[in-house]
This record gives structure tokens, sequence and C-alpha cells, in this order.
């Protein structure tokens, strides 16, 4: 007897401290400020072009045609170096936007199970091409493989347009905030 | 600011390319002369002539568009372009060419190219490329007498 009384007080201090938890979270994490123009709210990814420009092929014809090692090495560790900073700039570009409407959404009263679900999967695919897009700019650099550069180019404009999405479908009303910087 | 009306910004920004750009030879030259009428303490543009015809703000706006056409034509152009207009810029100034890209290199001037409005990614890759461009036309100009 004594000890299924244990087991209730145990489970009810349990809950009880788990309640409390709840609360405490809930009062630390503010909901966000709710104003739809703030500029947290908007998206602002680097443009896509540059990140192209990060492989091209011209340039590295043209350095080459330099035959200066030391000008090859630094073309080659500037391009990977702004190809990464893109691909880093972009994550958290998107990170960001998704943090705020996870934030947002644990206070919605018309939380839509559907568009909630549709965005985790483009941010889970987003996260997925930013692996694929930062493994091979570490392991080939931007000029190895040419063919994989097309490659490249394509997943980066994947990138780029998950990106707007996630903005978009964060924040509908998003649409003016969303965009590249002046470039693409 | 009071924003100036667009037909008279257009006329102003018209004015300038055919008054003062266009005297003036490559894209990063007149980058160069874009940034420097720029007053480093405060950000705004000066050009007597331009808002004695058309207003200070009309002046300020024109001058703006117009930096941050010169600097996103150079943002895009590939190397071998950039080492051009390089040269170029050099060879307007007058100055001995090694002189021109050592001070270049060491203090890195071009950072003062940049319009106030550029995103973070596009400024650096901006200086990113000249700093390639530098180096690219050292050894140019190494290999080819009388540089």
């Amino acid at each position: 007897m004594v000890s299924v009384m244990n087991l209730l007080l145990i489970g009810a201090l349990a809950l009880a401290l788990l309640v409390l938890a709840w609360l405490a979270g809930r009062r630390r994490a503010s909901p966000p400020s709710g104003d739809l123009d703030s500029p947290e709210y908007s998206l602002r990814l680097p443009p896509q072009g540059l990140f192209a420009r990060c492989f091209s092929a011209e340039d590295a014809a043209f350095v080459a045609d330099l035959r200066s090692p030391a000008v090859s090495g630094l073309l080659f560790q500037e391009r990977r170096r702004m190809a990464m900073k893109w691909l880093r700039v972009t994550r958290r570009a998107a990170g960001r936007l998704y943090r705020l409407h996870a934030q947002a959404a644990r206070y919605a009263a018309d939380l839509r199970p559907a568009a909630e679900a549709g965005l985790l999967l483009r941010f889970g695919l987003f996260q997925l091409v930013y692996g694929i897009l930062t493994a091979l700019v570490l392991l080939y650099g931007p000029f190895r493989v040419q063919a994989l550069a097309r490659w490249v180019r394509s997943l980066a404009a994947v990138l780029s347009g998950l990106g707007g999405r996630i903005a978009e479908t964060a924040r509908p009303s998003l649409a003016p905030g969303v965009g590249t910087a002046s470039g693409d | 600011m009071r924003n100036p009306a667009p037909a008279r910004l257009d006329a102003a920004v018209q004015d300038l390319r055919d008054r003062t750009l266009a005297e003036l030879n490559g894209e990063l030259t007149r980058l160069v002369y874009l940034s420097s009428t720029r007053d480093y303490n405060t950000g705004e543009y000066q050009h007597a002539g331009l808002a004695d015809r058309f207003g200070p703000e009309t002046a300020q706006q024109a001058l703006a568009r117009c930096h941050q056409a010169a600097f996103h034509g150079l943002l895009y152009a590939n190397l071998a372009d950039m080492v051009n207009q390089l040269a170029a810029y050099i060879e307007s100034t007058g100055a001995e060419r090694d002189r021109v890209l050592d001070a270049w290199r060491r203090l890195q001037a071009y950072r003062v190219l940049i319009p106030e409005d550029c995103d973070e990614f596009s400024a650096e890759f901006f200086a990113s490329n000249i700093k390639i461009a530098l180096e690219a036309l050292k050894v140019a100009s190494a290999r080819v007498p009388g540089h």
C-alpha cells in the first residue's frame, strides 16, 4: 500500500514538474513581435548568380593561361571560400526564418497541419541539398569537375528556390520581403 | 530625405552619364570616381554641378543609383574583364602600375568602392575578385616588358 502511495506521489510530482517546466518555457520564449513587416521576417538570400560565378570555367581558363601556380591557387582558394560562405549564409537565412515560424506556430490558433508538414518537408529537403552541396564543394573544390559544376549550379537553384518557398509558407504575406540580394 | 520625381531622377542620371561618366574610360574608373564623390563620414554623395542643376536630393540619388549600377556591372564581370578594367584604371591614373598594385593590395583601397546598400556576400565576393585580379595583373605585367 505504501509503495503504491509512493509511486502515485512520485508520478504526481513528476507531472507537476513537467507542467511547471512547460509553463516556464512558455514564459521564456515570448511569441515573436507579430509585426510581419519587421525585418526579422524577411529572407534575404545571397545572389544565386554569384554562387554560379564561383564555378566559372571561363575564369579558371583565364587563370590557367597565366601559368602561375600562385594565382591558380588563390583563385581556387577564394572561390571555394566564397562558395562555402554562400552556402552558410543561405542556410542561416532559411534556418532563421524556419525557427521564427516554428516559434510563431506554437501560439497560432489556426494551425494548418498539411501546410506545416509541407514546410517541414521543404526544410528537410533544403538541409539535404545543403549537405550535398557542401560536401561537393569541400571534396572537389569549385573547378575540378566541370560536369559536376553544372549539377552543383542546379542544386544551388533548388536550394534558393526552397529557401524562397520556406519563406512563403512560413509567412504567407511575406512576399515583398522575400528575395535574393539585388542581382538575381 | 524626400524622394524626387522619377522623371527628374532619370534626367539627373542621364545628365551624370552624359556629362561626367562618359568621359571616364572603363567601368572600374567610373566606379572609383562615383565612390570618390561620397563623403566617408556621412555616406552622402557630393556633386556641385549636378546639385545646382537638379537640387541636392535628386543629385544624391542619381549618384547613388549610378554607383550601384557601376558596382553591379563589375560584380558580375568575368576575371579577364576585371583585369582589363584594372589595367585601364591604373593607366588612367598615370601612376606606375606596380606601385598602384602594391598599394591596392596593402591598403585594400578597393573596399571603399562598395555602395552602402550592398549585401555582405556581394561585397565580399567583389573584394575577393579584385584580390585575384590584382595578383593576375601583377603576373601578367611581369611578363610584358615595359611595365
